[in-house]
């Protein structure tokens, strides 16, 4: 009963007050954000020297001219040859028939989401293509063993195993990346463009493909490079349809197999020791700087886009 | 610019719809798709080795082969391609009716003819433990048990040939608790499998967690302490007996296997060695 002291705790106590008394809250928010973003550089650091430190000795031991030009992969052998050129060059056939496949009907979907679809289709579509992204790649890799690889076997020849059946499995794989991101591009075109050229007697069809998509050309070429760093990395999916031969390829072989550097990686760390394994560890810093490449490029493509 | 990548990607689709065709008469409907597991693998280990699929000491397995990682992979590459050869454990083959088994020089590889030592190709399957770090108190149990009267029924039962075919001692359960972990080849997995559950009914407060990474994963997690027992589908190497210990559990063949709709049915063990080695190419030359 009767009046609180002064001085004494406030009616409305919280915790969060408690913790924060003496505090500037802003300078709390500060410190947390701060440190979070840290975080993602500490990460991004701590990885880039790890792989450096034991990458580059073992680039150096096996000469860079032997490693990155050398077309025998014997890691058993004795004496045991690391040349990773069949693996560079497998990484580049695969991507590029991702690209092939994967890039033209991305494109067209984005645009007809955008500008031709109706309601009723796109409430559909929408969610089919958002599925699509979140598809685990080892069920994509188990799909591509069943469906595509006796597909490309019963129509194209070979085994089936080859470079054009991870090219599909790929192309499907990176459509989710490049429609949903060429699609935001395509829908942040103003308005006005698009009515311009309506007014000056282009048909729908004429203004989007000639007015609209060339303006938002920035995001478009974006979601293609994103799709390229999809590609690359991507590991699970294309060992179990590509058939990991480490063997050097034309580009008329594609319905031979190949083995990526990632596959490389990922098939044999497991049980690689001494030099074997450095020797993995630095195909995992080419890997490295061919993703440094694809987002510098990525980053250009968006600076210009910008200007 | 549009018009310029218009023309690239015609251009490319022109030069894509001449080649295809070209690449097309390349091959031979007759032709072999040879399957072979990763390097890593034990099973391909003891396969080079009986076989003898070598070139001064070295693994020459046909370069051309298809790698399967991991023992599922080379069953469903094997049972979705009627031109495919492969190799796996017989334990895992002959309960999979997706695949063919082929007889080696006119012998099936039953627990029998393993027994007798007609069937040619077979190998131990061998448990290890770090050396240094010996076997902990439950570890030590589950081993006494895989080697007991019953651990050995389980292994006869699942289609392997015991190691201790007879006169087995009998296990009694200890009534300790914990877990442990196994890790290694994907042949030994499922055997390994069918183990644990029957040393869990025994012990109630066990978890026993396996890992089927391949014989090369499981030693070097045993090395690193990162499991307790290591499986291997073949004989540890030199290199690997100075941190190892090997103990055998069962005898296991590796079937050599083809699509079911594949006619043949017996190869002998020089063809089987030609087709792995990439020297002979095509089924109309073993038929």
């Amino acid at each position: 009963m009767g009046q609180r002291p002064l001085g004494k705790a406030e009616p409305n106590w919280s915790f969060e007050r408690w913790l924060l008394r003496g505090f500037n809250r802003e300078f709390a928010a500060k410190i947390l954000f701060a440190t979070s973003a840290c975080a993602a550089i500490l990460a991004v650091g701590l990885i880039c020297v790890f792989l450096f430190i034991q990458g580059l000795p073992a680039i150096g031991n096996i000469g860079i001219f032997n490693f990155l030009t050398g077309t025998e992969w014997r890691p058993t052998w004795t004496p045991p040859l690391f040349g990773i050129l069949p693996m560079i060059v497998g990484s580049l056939y695969i991507t590029a028939g991702a690209i092939f496949f994967g890039v033209p009907v991305g494109i067209f979907t984005a645009v007809f989401m955008a500008k031709f679809c109706p309601r009723f289709v796109y409430v559909v579509l929408k969610p089919a293509v958002n599925l699509l992204a979140g598809i685990p790649s080892v069920v994509y890799g188990y799909f591509g063993m069943v469906v595509l690889v006796p597909f490309v076997r019963n129509h194209f020849g070979g085994n089936g195993n080859s470079i054009l059946t991870a090219s599909l499995l790929l192309g499907m794989m990176i459509l989710p990346t490049i429609i949903t991101i060429s699609e935001s591009a395509i829908r942040a075109i103003p308005q006005e463009m698009y009515g311009g050229a309506v007014a000056l007697g282009a048909s729908h069809e004429r203004a989007t493909f000639f007015v609209v998509l060339p303006a938002a050309k920035s995001g478009v070429m974006a979601s293609i490079v994103l799709g390229i760093g999809r590609a690359v990395g991507e590991t699970m999916a294309v060992r179990m349809v590509a058939g990991n031969q480490a063997v050097m390829r034309m580009p008329h072989e594609f319905l031979l197999g190949a083995r990526t550097l990632t596959s490389n990686v990922v098939i044999e760390l497991g049980y690689a020791y001494g030099d074997h394994r450095a020797a993995l560890i630095a195909t995992g810093v080419v890997l490295f700087v061919f993703i440094l490449l694809i987002n510098a490029l990525f980053g250009m493509l968006k600076k210009r886009g910008d200007n | 610019m549009l018009k310029k990548m218009i023309k690239a990607a015609l251009a490319l689709t022109l030069t894509a719809a001449m080649v295809l065709p070209l690449a097309g008469c390349g091959g031979s409907g007759d032709a072999i798709t040879v399957i072979t597991r990763e390097e890593a693998s034990g099973t391909r280990g003891a396969f080079v080795e009986i076989v003898d699929i070598t070139a001064n000491g070295n693994d020459n397995i046909y370069r051309e082969a298809v790698i399967a990682p991991g023992t599922s992979v080379m069953m469903t590459n094997v049972a979705g391609n009627p031109y495919a050869i492969g190799y796996a454990s017989t334990g895992v083959a002959l309960n999979d009716d997706r695949v063919r088994v082929l007889r080696i020089n006119g012998v099936f590889p039953s627990v029998e003819n393993m027994l007798n030592g007609t069937y040619a190709i077979q190998r131990p399957f061998i448990i290890g433990y770090n050396t240094n770090q010996g076997l902990s108190a439950l570890a030590q149990d589950f081993v006494d048990f895989i080697l007991s009267e019953q651990g050995q029924a389980v292994v006869a039962g699942r289609g392997y040939v015991p190691f201790v075919p007879f006169g087995a001692p009998q296990y009694a359960p200890s009534g300790l608790t914990g877990s442990i972990v196994v890790n290694g080849s994907s042949s030994v997995y499922s055997l390994m499998h069918h183990l644990r559950s029957a040393f869990e009914d025994l012990n109630p407060g066990v978890t026993i967690d396996i890992h089927g990474a391949g014989t090369g994963h499981g030693i070097s997690a045993a090395r690193d302490g990162l499991a307790d027992i290591a499986m291997s589908s073949r004989d540890f190497r030199e290199s690997e007996l100075e941190f190892i210990t090997p103990i055998s559990i069962a005898i296991d063949g590796i079937a050599v296997i083809v699509h079911p709709d594949n006619n043949i049915g017996n190869l002998t063990l020089a063809q089987v060695r030609d087709i792995f080695l990439g020297e002979v190419t095509t089924w109309d030359s073993v038929r």
